[in-house]
C-alpha cells in the first residue's frame, strides 16, 4: 500500500470505485450535461482538471494542514481550481462555459472532488494522488461522454456534428429530457452490476 | 497546548486563502482583456446577424428597455437593436429585435431562454424567427389570436410562441410610442 507508484490508485477509478456506477457521487453535473455529447467531454475535461489540481496541492501540504481547518483549507484549494477553469473557458471557449452553465461553478461542491480530497490525497503522496485524480477523471469522463452518446444518439438523432439517422429520424425526445438521463444511468449501473457479479462468479 | 493548536490552525487557514486570493488576481488579469473581447465580439456577431451591413455600434434607450443603434460604413442609421425580456413557460427569455428606420422587423434572436428542449426551445430556431421579419407591428400576433396575425406557433408550445411573439410586439409598440 505503501509503494511510491501504485498503480492501483490509478486504475481503480475506471470499473472498481468509478466514481459514478460504484460510487454513486457527483451525479449532479452528470445527470444534467450528459444531453450533449460536446458538452460532456468539456466537462470531463474540466472536471479532471480541478480534480488532478486539488488532489496534487492537497497531498502535497496534508502534513502541514492541522485537523480541525482540514476542510476549509481543502474547500479553498478546489475553489480556486474551479475558478481558474471558469476564467479560462470565458476567455478561450465561451460557447463551452455557457452551455456548462451553473455546473461549471459547482464542481466546487461536487461530492467526488471532495471526496477524494478528503479520502484519498489527504492520505497519500503526491505522485498517487495525481494518478488517482487522473483515474477519477478518466472514470467521470468515460462514463458521462458514454451516457451522452447514448442519450443524444436516440433523443436528437446525432453525435456531435455527426447526423445518424438520416433526415427523417423522429427523435425518442424522452432521452434528452432530464427522465431520460435517469433511465439511461439506471441501464448502466445495472450492466455494470451484471457484469461484476459475473467476473465473481467464473 | 489545545490554544496552539487552535492559533497555528488559524494561520495555515489565513496563508493558504491569501495564497489562493493572490493566485486567482493574478488569473483574473491575465484572462480579463480576452474575456471583454469575447463579450464584445459575441454581441457584435449576435447584432451583425440583425444587420449584415452593420460597422459601428452605439448605446440608446427605449423608455426602459436596453437599445443600441446600428450604423453602417458610411455613417448612416441603418436600424436599432432593443433587448426586451419577456416570461415564457420555463421563466424568463431574453430577445433582441432588430428594427428598421422605418419601423418594420429586421430581425429577432433569442439570447437566453429556458424553454423545453424539443418543444419550446424550437422558437429560438431560424425556422421560428425568420416569420418575424419585415413584419409591421399590427402583424405581430399569433395567427389564431387576430386576424392580421402573421406568427405560427410552434405546435405543442403555444405559451413559448405567445411569449416571443407579444415581447416582439411590445418592443414595436413602445418604439411608436417614443
Amino acid at each position: 500500500m505503501k509503494k511510491l507508484v501504485n498503480w492501483q490508485s490509478f486504475t481503480a477509478g475506471f470499473w472498481k470505485e468509478n466514481p459514478i456506477l460504484t460510487l454513486m457521487l457527483g451525479l449532479c453535473p452528470l445527470l444534467a450535461i450528459s444531453g450533449s455529447v460536446t458538452d460532456s467531454i468539456g466537462m470531463g475535461a474540466a472536471f479532471t482538471f480541478v480534480l488532478v489540481g486539488s488532489n496534487v496541492i492537497i497531498s502535497a501540504i496534508r502534513r502541514l494542514v492541522p485537523n480541525q481547518v482540514r476542510i476549509p483549507v481543502f474547500i479553498i484549494i478546489i475553489a480556486a481550481f474551479v475558478t481558474i477553469t471558469d476564467y479560462f473557458l470565458a476567455a478561450f471557449i465561451p460557447g463551452l462555459k455557457k452551455n456548462l452553465g451553473v455546473f461549471l461553478p459547482l464542481i466546487v461542491v461536487n461530492c467526488i472532488v471532495l471526496g477524494r480530497a478528503e479520502a484519498f490525497a489527504s492520505r497519500n503522496n503526491v505522485v498517487n494522488s495525481l494518478l488517482d485524480g487522473l483515474g477519477m477523471g478518466a472514470g467521470f469522463t468515460i462514463v458521462i461522454v458514454l451516457m451522452a452518446a447514448i442519450r443524444e444518439a436516440l433523443g436528437n438523432g446525432t453525435l456531435g456534428p455527426l447526423r445518424l439517422f438520416g433526415p427523417h429520424y423522429n427523435p425518442f425526445l424522452i432521452m434528452i429530457l432530464p427522465p431520460g438521463a435517469f433511465l439511461v444511468l439506471g441501464f448502466l449501473i445495472a450492466l455494470k452490476n451484471s457484469l461484476s457479479e459475473r467476473g465473481k462468479k467464473c | 497546548m489545545k490554544k496552539k493548536e487552535l492559533i497555528s490552525g488559524a494561520i495555515i487557514l489565513l496563508v493558504v486563502a491569501a495564497l489562493a486570493g493572490f493566485l486567482l488576481a493574478q488569473v483574473y488579469a491575465l484572462t480579463l482583456p480576452r474575456i471583454e473581447e469575447q463579450k464584445r465580439l459575441e454581441t457584435e456577431s449576435l447584432y451583425r446577424a440583425l444587420f449584415p451591413e452593420a460597422a459601428k455600434f452605439e448605446p440608446d434607450k427605449i423608455g426602459d428597455l436596453q437599445a443600441t443603434a446600428v450604423f453602417d460604413q458610411s455613417g448612416q442609421k441603418i436600424g436599432l437593436v432593443v433587448e426586451k425580456r419577456v416570461t415564457g413557460y420555463g421563466g424568463e427569455m431574453l430577445l433582441a429585435v432588430g428594427v428598421s428606420p422605418e419601423g418594420s422587423i429586421s430581425g429577432v434572436k433569442i439570447l437566453q431562454h429556458n424553454e423545453t428542449p424539443g418543444l419550446g426551445a424550437k422558437v429560438a430556431r431560424e425556422g421560428f424567427l425568420k416569420q418575424f421579419q419585415h413584419l409591421k407591428y399590427n402583424e405581430v400576433y399569433l395567427k389564431n389570436t387576430a386576424p392580421e396575425g402573421k406568427i405560427d406557433a410552434i405546435s405543442g408550445a403555444t405559451i413559448s410562441s405567445r411569449a416571443v411573439t407579444d415581447g416582439v410586439r411590445k418592443v414595436l409598440e413602445s418604439l411608436r410610442t417614443r
